[in-house]
Formats: C-alpha cells, structure tokens, sequence
C-alpha cells in the first residue's frame, strides 16, 4: 500500500465507517439480487437463441437460399436450352459447313444460347457432329 | 475496518447469477462504496440513491462484465460516474457559485463529523469536506478506501503518473487546510 509510512493517509485510513442503516442496505441488497437473477435469465435466454441461430437457423437459411438460386438458374438454363425454334429458322441459320467449325453465335446471351442450342441439334440430326462432339 | 479480500471467482459468479457470490461482493463493496459517496456528495440521501444506482448497473452488466475485470474497480467507476452525471445535472452547483464569488466555505459540520468518534477524525472529515472534488476523490479512494494508485487510476480514468501528481497536490492542499484550521496538535502532527 502506498500509505503505509504517510501518517496523513494513516489517518485517513482510520477514519470511522460510513454505512447505510441496516434496513436500507438489506432492501438494497433483495432489489439488486432479483435484478440479477431477472439479467441472468434474460441472457441465458440470449444465449440459447443465439446457440439456436448458429448452428440451426442461420445453415439451414444459408441453405434454402442457395437452393433456391441454384433452382431459379437451373430452370432459367433449362428453359433456355429447352426452348424449341422453329424448323424454318434452323434451315435458316444452319449450313452443313458450320458444323465442322467453331461456332461464334453473335447477339444476346439469350440468342445465341437458343442459336447455338438449334445449331448443335441440327448437326447432331445431319451426322456431321458425333454425339461426343457436342 | 479489515474487510474480506477479493475472490478469485466472485466474477464467474457475478457473471452467472450466483446469488451468494452476489451477497458477498454486496457485503464486501457496500460500505465503502457508500462511505466514498457520502463523502463526496456530502448528502446521506444522495449516496444513497447513487448507491442504488451503483448495485443495480452492477446486477445489469453483470453476465457482460470482461473477463479480468477487477470487480471493486469497476463499482467504484460506475459510482464515480454517477455521482458526476449527478453533479452535472444540479441545475446550480453551490460549490463553483461559491468559489466565483470568493466567499470561504461556511464553517459548520459536515453530517459525517458528528459521527467522527475524535477531534482528530472530526477535522479529518472537515478537511475533507474542504477540498475540491478532484483532490477528494483522490484522496478518498487512496486514502480511505486504500486501493493503490493504479486502481485509483483505472476508476478515474486517469493514467498512473497523472494519478500520482494528482494525489500529491491534494495531500498538501489536504495537509494544508487542516494547518489553517489550527488542528494540527490534534493529530499530532502529520506531515
């Protein structure tokens, strides 16, 4: 201790307790003790939740939103992919020679998935292109 | 006063609730924090709702206090800032209106000088009640409460050296005040 050869801070040391009466301090003492226990339990509640959240909730939402991403692109390609065209337009579009080379499609995304879907179908049809190919 | 050391595990008690833990800590911490109040208000009823204050911040903290908190220092900060938020919101502090005007402080006894059991003690309480609010604080956590400079420090938000020229200055103007009372005879010298 630092005043232990300061005779000023030995007396200061000295000086006579001040207390609350006892019936003050003893209400004081029920009041924040029930407090206590009422924080306690109101974390302990926190605590269960947020032990609940990390290892239930929050994967199991982690996971139901990439599942339904991945569903929503997989139809979307799918779709895509699946659209049928019209025969007229794959005549069109579609001369024996391209199928020996690589096709570049120009336009949309959109167009040249279905172009190149049309493409490889009409070349798959004709024996030009070998299923391993495609 | 000798009161129980500090225990190890009163803050993983605190921390879940334990209510005999609670007892001890309130048992251990209650005087001292009321008697620092006291003396630093000036006012029974003060201390006591600051005292209040104090035990119920503690009991709603408690599951959320740091580990290596130190449990008496961390009452006696939360006691120091509620009784300065106190402070602050008195809509006249009589202590600074005195001061602007150079009026000495009235010489009458404190409500703990009746208390004092003699002479010495009772111009103790008098010199105490004399000093500023920063020398007092000082020298009643150090003094009276008897936590080292370093705690002092960490519950004042002060740095250890600047506690320690804190101390200083309020020991001498603390010494000071008790020789313009002409009391020095009665405590037989303290310097």
């Amino acid at each position: 201790m630092m005043h232990e050869h300061d005779p000023l801070l030995e007396q200061l040391s000295a000086l006579p307790p001040l207390d609350t009466d006892v019936a003050s301090a003893e209400r004081l003492r029920r009041l924040a003790r029930g407090e206590l226990s009422r924080t306690t339990a109101r974390s302990e509640l926190g605590r269960r939740w947020s032990a609940l959240w990390s290892s239930v909730l929050e994967p199991a939402m982690v996971a139901a939103v990439i599942v339904i991403y991945a569903g929503w692109g997989w139809s979307t390609t799918a779709s895509l992919f699946h659209e049928g065209a019209p025969e007229s337009v794959v005549e069109r579009l579609s001369p024996r020679e391209t199928c020996r080379t690589k096709y570049e499609p120009q336009g949309s995304f959109g167009e040249r998935a279905t172009e190149h879907s049309n493409e490889r179908a009409r070349c798959l049809k004709s024996g030009t292109l070998r299923a391993r190919d495609a | 006063m000798e009161r129980a050391p500090p225990q190890p595990d009163w803050l993983a008690g605190l921390k879940r609730g334990d209510g005999a833990i609670f007892d001890a800590v309130y048992a251990r911490y209650r005087p001292g924090l009321f008697a620092y109040l006291a003396r630093m208000s000036g006012r029974r009823e003060v201390a006591e709702d600051l005292l209040q204050e104090t035990w119920l911040r503690l009991a709603r903290h408690a599951p959320s206090l740091a580990p290596g908190t130190d449990v008496g220092a961390w009452l006696f900060t939360v006691a120091t800032n509620a009784l300065r938020s106190q402070q602050r919101w008195r809509v006249v502090d009589l202590e600074k209106v005195r001061q602007a005007l150079f009026v000495p402080k009235a010489e009458q006894a404190t409500p703990f000088e009746a208390l004092a059991s003699t002479q010495a003690h009772r111009v103790l309480e008098r010199g105490l009640a004399a000093l500023s609010s920063s020398d007092r604080e000082v020298m009643l956590l150090v003094g009276v409460e008897g936590l080292t400079p370093t705690e002092a420090a960490e519950v004042l938000g002060l740095r250890p050296e600047t506690l320690r020229q804190r101390l200083s200055r309020a020991r001498a103007r603390l010494a000071s005040q008790l020789e313009s009372t002409e009391s020095i005879s009665a405590l037989g010298g303290i310097r």
